[in-house]
Order: structure tokens, then sequence, then C-alpha cells
């Protein structure tokens, strides 16, 4: 495949060459044994690009591979085939030592779960203490109680209150700013947050994301925002993918998907999202199938616009308008 | 009619639920009950049901299904009172099925516990029952590791379901499940209810979902009931300030970057022990706050609220 599948939104960016670029990015994973099996393609040729200083939003259901793309960036899963590279570094090369080392300086991730992402035996001030003097190498305790109590500070705890505490002591809320806390410990330059509000109550869902945002703004840091809701999507980034079964069906700048999807499955989570004030009952406009697709568009058994060329032909990720990619054969609201 | 009244449950020293009050006729009223986790919504879910176990304690008050006392029920009578007067839809539905049973063997089950019905004839209608699920008829015989979330949350329904109770109470029951199948499964349970005038008590953390599903909704905070009314005007003019921070930080499409420029909520230290739960956080704060607890009082027809604004 030699066209660029990236999102290039070269008129926003100008000429500035992308912190973070992936390549044609694919996963398998092997079920039972390896001989007989076929592969689970978790992702397939998944390409983007983050710069420095913007968030970047993937959007998808449970299955559509993109808590596989962080876990390859975060070096946990190994990537079948593609190009991973930050900066000059080539991410699928890296083999522990320095070169590991370095790159979790600049790369870090805060995880979804913020009740089984801390250690139960590490209170506050060694969770976050530990990335720094790994790291950074800084030895002087001063120096590290310092940093940690800053970055404490920074996320907008106490430090002289949760310092000391344990993560059981801790609301959800709180730990998951520990998480963020102790993923900034060594300065990264681009940080992946998984799901990052999932698990939190309604009243700490924006106090987090404003904290991204702020972050984001005051250390000029690159976000990687996995979500499920396009709602949060919508409100932190200015451009958005969206995927679905391991592949990339739309993306683009955020404002103008949400407001003209070009994928039917984009215009499908669209039309599930709550709507806020009171709305008529609830109707069933879709097809359902949890059945595996063999051939051509693998969203083809649950659009309502389905058609011989869908089962035919696989659709390519392409350009359909200024700035816009979509993998569709008919897609919508395309001028 | 169930009526709750002053119940009170602890955990050890802390206390889940504190003096819920609440009337439900038993045809076509629905409730949704939403709180933050710790809030007490799901003690309440499983205390009608009597299913507090230790150290759980229901430590006071009374509870009654049209004049049957459920606090006072036999271990026999509570098997017929559940499933049949009323069920749950667990948040989980993995584990609310045994994974060595198919899932028509599950509703054969409860057919056949609760009601007087020969085998054959519990296969048949336990196979009406989950075809009018939307589970294909050549998937029954499936085990619940087989079906997707989805699929087994509308197994569990059809649990619920079977012997048509007069009450469905459902837990979370999307909690699990992608945010398409979620509306899917929330079409189904609002068919269901809307088909046999249903009563529904929808537990949920997600006031989102609510609107088009219950007609009216009851606000948990810190184990108590702050605010109940019918739904639209609750959404459209809260009247706890708990209801109304809950409302501005809900993420819609329409949400606009504004809204994260809020200072920085900091970290909060437990609830008081006298005077309103929610004194730190108010922002209407007066000077009887701190001194005494609100009680939820009849403020407006159909509107309670447990606030000193009123």
């Amino acid at each position: 495949m030699s066209q660029v599948l990236g999102l290039d939104t070269g008129a926003v960016k100008g000429g500035k060459s992308p912190l973070l670029q992936v390549d044609n990015l694919s996963v398998d994973f092997f079920r039972g044994s390896i001989r007989k099996s076929e592969p689970v393609r978790a992702v397939q040729n998944a390409s983007l690009k983050i710069y420095q200083g913007e968030i970047l939003s993937l959007v998808g259901e449970s299955g559509s591979g993109k808590t596989t793309i962080a876990r390859c960036l975060m070096c946990l899963t190994e990537a079948t085939s593609g190009k991973l590279m930050l900066g000059s570094t080539d991410i699928r090369a890296l083999s522990g030592g320095s070169g590991m080392r370095n790159y979790r300086k600049q790369v870090q991730m805060i995880y979804q779960d913020p009740f089984e992402s801390l250690n139960p035996r590490d209170d506050v001030f060694s969770t976050i203490s530990t990335p720094i003097r790994l790291l950074t190498g800084e030895k002087h305790s001063e120096v590290v109680t310092e940093t940690v109590s800053k970055l404490l500070e920074e996320v907008g705890l106490i430090p002289s209150l949760v310092m000391k505490k344990f993560p059981h002591q801790l609301s959800g809320g709180e730990r998951q700013r520990v998480n963020i806390a102790r993923a900034l410990a060594p300065n990264p330059s681009l940080l992946i947050a998984d799901e990052p509000i999932t698990m939190l109550d309604a009243s700490q869902r924006l106090t987090i994301l404003s904290l991204l945002m702020k972050l984001k703004q005051d250390r000029n840091l690159s976000i990687l925002l996995i979500t499920h809701d396009l709602a949060s999507a919508k409100l932190m980034s200015d451009r958005c993918i969206i995927m679905f079964r391991g592949r990339i069906v739309e993306s683009g700048p955020t404002d103008e998907i949400l407001n003209n999807p070009y994928h039917p499955y984009t215009q499908l989570i669209l039309d599930t999202l709550p709507k806020g004030k009171v709305g008529s009952k609830r109707t069933l406009d879709y097809k359902s199938s949890t059945e595996e697709v063999k051939s051509g568009c693998n969203f083809r058994l649950r659009c309502k616009y389905a058609a011989q060329k869908c089962q035919d032909e696989d659709p390519m990720l392409e350009e359909k308008s200024a700035s816009r990619m979509a993998a569709c054969h008919f897609p919508l609201n395309v001028a | 009619m169930l009526s709750i009244s002053n119940l009170t449950v602890e955990y050890g020293s802390t206390r889940a639920l504190e003096n819920a009050s609440l009337n439900f006729p038993l045809e076509g009223y629905t409730l949704g009950v939403v709180g933050e986790s710790g809030s007490g919504k799901t003690t309440l879910g499983n205390s009608i049901m009597r299913l507090i176990r230790p150290p759980g304690k229901i430590v006071s008050g009374k509870i009654y299904f049209n004049d049957k006392d459920v606090m006072q029920m036999t271990p026999k009578e509570l098997r017929s009172f559940r499933w049949k007067d009323i069920s749950m839809i667990f948040q989980s539905a993995m584990n609310a099925l045994n994974p060595v049973k198919t899932i028509s063997d599950h509703i054969v089950e409860v057919l056949r516990e609760h009601s007087d019905i020969s085998l054959s004839e519990a296969k048949v209608r336990a196979e009406e029952l989950l075809v009018s699920m939307g589970i294909p008829a050549n998937r029954i015989r499936n085990y619940p590791h087989e079906f997707s979330g989805g699929m087994r949350q509308r197994a569990v329904i059809a649990m619920a379901v079977a012997l048509s109770p007069r009450l469905l109470i459902a837990d979370e029951p999307t909690s699990a499940l992608d945010i398409v199948v979620q509306d899917q499964i929330l079409a189904l349970i609002q068919e269901e209810v809307l088909k046999h005038n249903l009563s529904l008590l929808f537990i949920t953390h997600e006031i989102s979902l609510l609107p088009g599903l219950v007609d009216n909704v009851a606000v948990m905070y810190a184990g108590e009931i702050v605010e109940l009314g019918p739904i639209e005007k609750v959404l459209n003019d809260p009247l706890h300030p708990y209801t109304e921070m809950l409302l501005d930080s809900l993420l819609t499409l329409s949400s606009t970057r504004d809204m994260l420029n809020r200072p920085v909520q900091r970290q909060e230290a437990g609830f008081p022990k006298e005077g309103c739960k929610y004194t730190t956080r108010c922002k209407y704060r007066m000077e009887i706050c701190p001194r005494e607890r609100p009680i939820l009082t009849e403020v407006e027809k159909g509107r309670f609220v447990s606030c000193h604004k009123y």
C-alpha cells in the first residue's frame, strides 16, 4: 500500500514535522493454537500523526483496536507490521537499555482504571518518586521530594495530605490525579490517555478533562486521547480518528466530523448519544450483528446503506474532501 | 404499591443509606435513581430485594409490598416474592449467569422454581422468551461465555421478565456495554416495561440515560435522596445544588470548551458529620447548613428536595 493513509492537515500545521508518526500499523493476535487458528486482526493498516502540543482523539467501541494502538506505542504489545516513529526514533527497534529509558521519558500513559493501575502497596510518594529516580536519574532525595510536591500541586492535590496515603485511601478522581502526576514525572512530551474518565463519577470527569487541557497548554504537551465518547472528543481535540473493528473508518477535524459525518458508523454513534434534554422514546433504527465479516467492508452487516459493492470490495481510507478521510464506498454528507 | 419508609442501612460503621422513603405504584411507574459511586443507590435496590448481606444490615425502616411486610418474610416467602413480584437485572450479566448452564436452562430453572409448569412447557416458553429478546433460536443452547456482553444482558432481561413481575429493578444494566449496544438494551428494557405496564426502578450513574426512559428521577448524595420529581422538571430546573452541579458537568455534543475553563476542583475530605452533607461543596451555603440536616420535603406538587434553600 503506497498511498499515505495518515491524516494530513498540512494547511493547519504548516510545514512542521509530526512528533509521532504511525504508518500502516497492523497487529495480529492468535487465539488457541497458532498453527490451527486464524489471526484476530486487532489493528489493520492504521496511520496517524500527532503534532507537538495538540490533542488527537481516537474514538471507537471496545474491540475497535484503540487500546492496542496505545499498547504498541508504549512497547507493551508488539506490532505485526508497520512503522512507528517518535521524531527520529524508530519505536519498534527499541530493545530495552538506554534507548528504551530515553523513550519512556518522552512517552507516558494514563490507564483507564484508576483502581487497578496503582500498586496497592506503594504510597503516593513512592508511586511518583520511582519514575523520577529511574528515568531522570535524580538522586538527591530533597530534589525528588520537591519534584513530587510540585507535581501533586500541578494536578490539584494537596501534597501534605496525600503524600503518605495509599491508593485505597483515595477516591477514584484522586487516584486518577496520582496517575497523571506519575505520568508527568519524567516530563514527557507525549501523553497517551486511555479512557481517562470512563471509570469516574460525573462530577469528577470534567475536572480531569480540564486538568488534561491545562497540562496541554502549560507544558505544550501532546495528548493521544482514547475514548468511546464523542462528546469528550469534541471538547478536547481539534482532530479526531474514528475506529471500527481494527480500522480507521474516518478522520479529520473533530467539529467537521461531528457536524457532518461521512461514515455511517460515525453517524450511528452520533445517533446513540444521549441528547441531554428530555427527548422522545427510544427507537431501534439499525441492524445489529456480531458476525465476523470475511470479505468487503467490515461494517456492512450493520450498515443500513450497504450495497453489493460493499460486499465485493473493501473500501480504502481515502481523502473525501480537504483534510477529511473516510473508508466508505457511499459516504454520507459529501458535497 | 411498594412503600419504603425511613430505610437506613449500615455496613459496619458506614451508613450507606439514610432515611430513604419512596412510594412506588406498581403499574407503569418508572423511576431513575442517579448518584455517584458510594451514594447508596445500589444499596437501595438491594434492600428492596432483601439482598443486603453481612456486614451490611438494615438498621431501621420499613418496606411494604402491597400489604406484605418484606422485612418479616420467611425464606420461603422471599423465594416467591423475588422474581415473581419483583425482579432484578444486575450490573454484570456475566456474574449473574451460571457458567456451567446453558442460557435456556437458566430460564427453565426460573420458570420451574417459581411456577407450576412442566419441563417441556418451560423449555418452549424459554425459547419464546429468548427469541422475543432478540436472541437467535439456534443460540439458546449456548453457554454464557459464548455470548457477547449485549446478548448476555438480553438473556438476563429475559430471566427477569419470565414470571411477569410487577416491578423491575435494573442496577446499572448497561455500564459494561458499548454505546451502541447500550442503546439497544435500553430500548429493550423500555419495550418490556411499556408492553406489560411494569414499574421500573432504574439505577445509574449516568443521568443522561434517563430522559425518554423514565418519568421520574431520584437524585442521591451520600446515602440520602436529595431530590425527587418528574424528570423534565428536574432536568430543566433542578432544585438541589447537587443536581444543578451534576447537570452542569454533563458532557454533551453541545458542550463548549468554556466548561474546561472553570477552576479545577481541589481535593476534599470526607462528608461532614453534622448538618447538610453537601455543605462543603455547595455554592449556596448558608449559615444554617453546617448546623442542621435538611429533610426531604415537598416544595411544589410532586417535587421533593432536601435543602435549606426552600
